[in-house]
């Protein structure tokens, strides 16, 4: 214990020198915790927006595009009463869409929009709403022809609720239609794409449009567990046969999770090049400390010490550098995740100006850090590690000292 | 039996014609409760004897034995226990780690001595008091005087109880007066502790207090006079 002492006081000796080295330390378990959370909170705000966008599983006739806004209405599929009743065992909740590529025209202005036609009995339970920000309502079924728009329609066409648009489409048999609808609402629903381009028909008014009545583009379910997702699609596949394909929200986001494994690769390449960093300013000032206090060495090693205990009192000081200066970067950056996970961080923001965003990226507006308090612990563990290694070589040069030569050193 | 031997003990720096014999063949020995002074002018090797006397060097040849014991072949670790546990130190400079208290500087050496730190804080107390800084045991070194230094250094170096209490130059950095109180205590505990005083010295106050003196000249032992107490 004595000898812990002696090492925590020794830090104290040459305070400015030893923080220094210590905001290294730091800078790079911050990094290496806010690039964690940052990084790892991307990859859930993925899962979760496509889960949000397109449920844990999606049947799509094969070959489907899996982004953009490019939705062919020549390919639409019928569901047997054996699909159904497959689909009925094997999921928590399923419904079908049928989304097409319509232009919407509010006077002289149009625009291509996805119009999503949904069934509004059981859309609504695989799709909760409770995120979803609604001025106005959705449209009524049984009453007049409506449209909800999303907010980035909205300001684009300027419409606003009450006003009546006209949706222009090609249908299923290759047609030109079209219909005037009324906008009940307008609809922000945290998924960026779909806020910028989206708009949504109940099925009861766009199957007479497109001419998709008892068809379907798209089927959405949720399991009882996502994970189980990947084996289902492998039974959906053998069940429904090679017309369609069925996707999970794991193969969908797949490129963008690799893309995410390489941010992370990339904070924790930033953040182990700033600990190498703080290691080397380590390493030279546990030497100058060694090489200021050679008397004290030769002195302790006269009373009896050994050289095993030089070293350890060396480590321990490059030990303490190593936990006050992970202690401290940790709680920096474990505050900012946890902030970040308590508040989010809002992605437009982040990302540019909403009208920017050209990608079909399953991310929601509201990105969530991941907090993981035990990822605090082993950052702040591998900041001791790092600095107790990096001691190791001043440590024992220090130890190797000849006694006779060390207790008569001059200061 | 002896506490301390020097068969033939020699040591050499470089070779060729860089050759220094800083001490050559030198013989001694010191008896228990001897206090006993190594005199003789700068390079004469007087450090180099301390050096191998209190293990904190080998010799080029020759054997050192401490306590009837041969050091010779024993590793740096089997050394360090010896002088741990054996042999005591007081130096010019005092060498107390700045960043501890008195009473931590003492007990430091009983704890690398093996003791436990629950009977090493009581001892290292006794220690202190006993060279009359009993009321100073949390002052660290820079809030105590040149002599009050020497004090906690000799009580870190008894502490232990060490058969054998090496001083190199006591009272070189004390003036003459701090230097004879610091005398005074050496000599009253050297009484007491019966552990054999080995000083190096200029200082002729040193001198004329002790017992023995031995006189080196250019490595070589060239006069040991043993004197009445």
């Amino acid at each position: 214990m004595l000898i812990l002492k002696l090492a925590t006081r020794n830090l104290f000796r040459q305070m400015g020198r030893n923080a220094l080295s210590m905001v290294s330390i730091v800078m790079g378990v911050f990094v290496i915790v806010a690039g964690r959370g940052f990084a790892m909170g991307l990859d859930e705000n993925v899962y979760r927006a496509q889960i949000n966008d397109a449920g844990h599983t999606i049947i799509v006739p094969a070959d489907y595009p899996k982004f953009g806004i490019d939705h062919p209405i020549d390919e639409l599929y019928t569901l047997s009463e054996s699909d159904r009743s497959w689909l009925d065992e094997n999921t928590q909740v399923w419904t079908e869409r049928v989304v097409s590529s319509p232009r919407l025209i509010k006077g002289l202005d149009s625009s291509r929009v996805r119009m999503v036609a949904y069934d509004p009995v059981t859309d609504p339970v695989v799709f909760p709403r409770d995120e979803w920000t609604l001025e106005g309502s959705m449209p009524d079924p049984q009453g007049t022809n409506g449209i909800v728009i999303s907010t980035g329609v909205a300001d684009l066409l300027q419409v606003s609720i009450g006003e009546v648009v006209v949706v222009e489409v090609r249908t299923a048999d290759g047609a030109l239609n079209a219909m005037q609808l009324n906008v009940t609402g307008i609809i922000d629903t945290g998924a960026m794409f779909f806020d910028k381009v989206g708009v949504m028909v109940p099925r009861s008014v766009a199957d007479p449009l497109l001419l998709s009545t008892g068809k379907t583009s798209h089927v959405h379910a949720r399991l009882d567990n996502r994970d189980t997702a990947p084996t289902w699609a492998e039974q959906a596949s053998a069940v429904l046969g090679d017309k369609v394909e069925a996707r999970t929200w794991l193969s969908t986001t797949e490129t963008l999770i690799e893309a995410g494994k390489m941010r992370q690769t990339m904070f924790n390449f930033i953040g182990f090049a700033l600990l190498a960093m703080a290691a080397a300013g380590i390493a030279n000032t546990v030497l100058m400390a060694a090489f200021e206090r050679v008397r004290e060495i030769g002195t302790m090693r006269a009373l009896g010490m050994t050289r095993a205990g030089v070293i350890t009192m060396f480590a321990a000081e490059g030990g303490w550098m190593g936990l006050v200066g992970g202690i401290i970067g940790a709680f920096f950056g474990g505050l900012l995740t946890w902030y970040y996970n308590a508040n989010g961080i809002d992605m437009y923001a982040l990302m540019g100006a909403k009208a920017d965003l050209s990608s079909d990226y399953p991310v929601t507006a509201l990105l969530y850090f991941d907090f993981s308090p035990s990822f605090l612990v082993v950052s702040v563990s591998v900041a001791v590690v790092v600095a107790i290694l990096a001691s190791l070589y001043p440590a024992i040069l220090a130890s190797q000292m000849q006694p006779a030569d060390a207790v008569r050193a001059e200061q | 039996m002896a506490i301390c031997e020097l068969e033939n003990a020699s040591r050499h720096y470089g070779s060729g014609p860089t050759l220094v014999k800083a001490l050559d063949d030198f013989s001694v020995t010191f008896q228990p409760g001897e206090f006993t002074v190594l005199s003789g002018p700068s390079g004469s090797g007087k450090t180099t004897a301390l050096n191998l006397i209190g293990l904190l060097d080998n010799p080029t040849s020759g054997v050192v034995k401490i306590d009837g014991q041969s050091t010779a072949g024993l590793s740096s670790r089997a050394l360090t226990e010896i002088r741990g546990h054996k042999i005591g130190f007081i130096f010019q400079s005092f060498n107390l780690v700045p960043v501890l208290s008195a009473l931590e500087n003492v007990e430091l050496a009983l704890h690398l001595s093996g003791l436990d730190e629950g009977v090493t804080r009581e001892l290292a107390a006794e220690s202190l008091a006993e060279v009359g800084l009993g009321d100073l045991l949390d002052r660290r070194p820079n809030q105590l005087s040149g002599g009050q230094q020497q004090r906690v250094a000799i009580a870190r170096a008894l502490v232990k109880k060490p058969k054998l209490l090496i001083a190199d130059e006591p009272t070189a950095n004390l003036d003459s007066k701090t230097g004879n109180q610091v005398l005074d205590l050496m000599a009253r505990l050297n009484q007491e502790h019966d552990a054999t005083f080995l000083f190096s010295t200029h200082d002729p106050m040193v001198m004329e207090r002790a017992r023995r003196v031995v006189k080196i000249l250019d490595g070589r032992l060239v006069e040991d006079e043993k004197r009445g107490a």
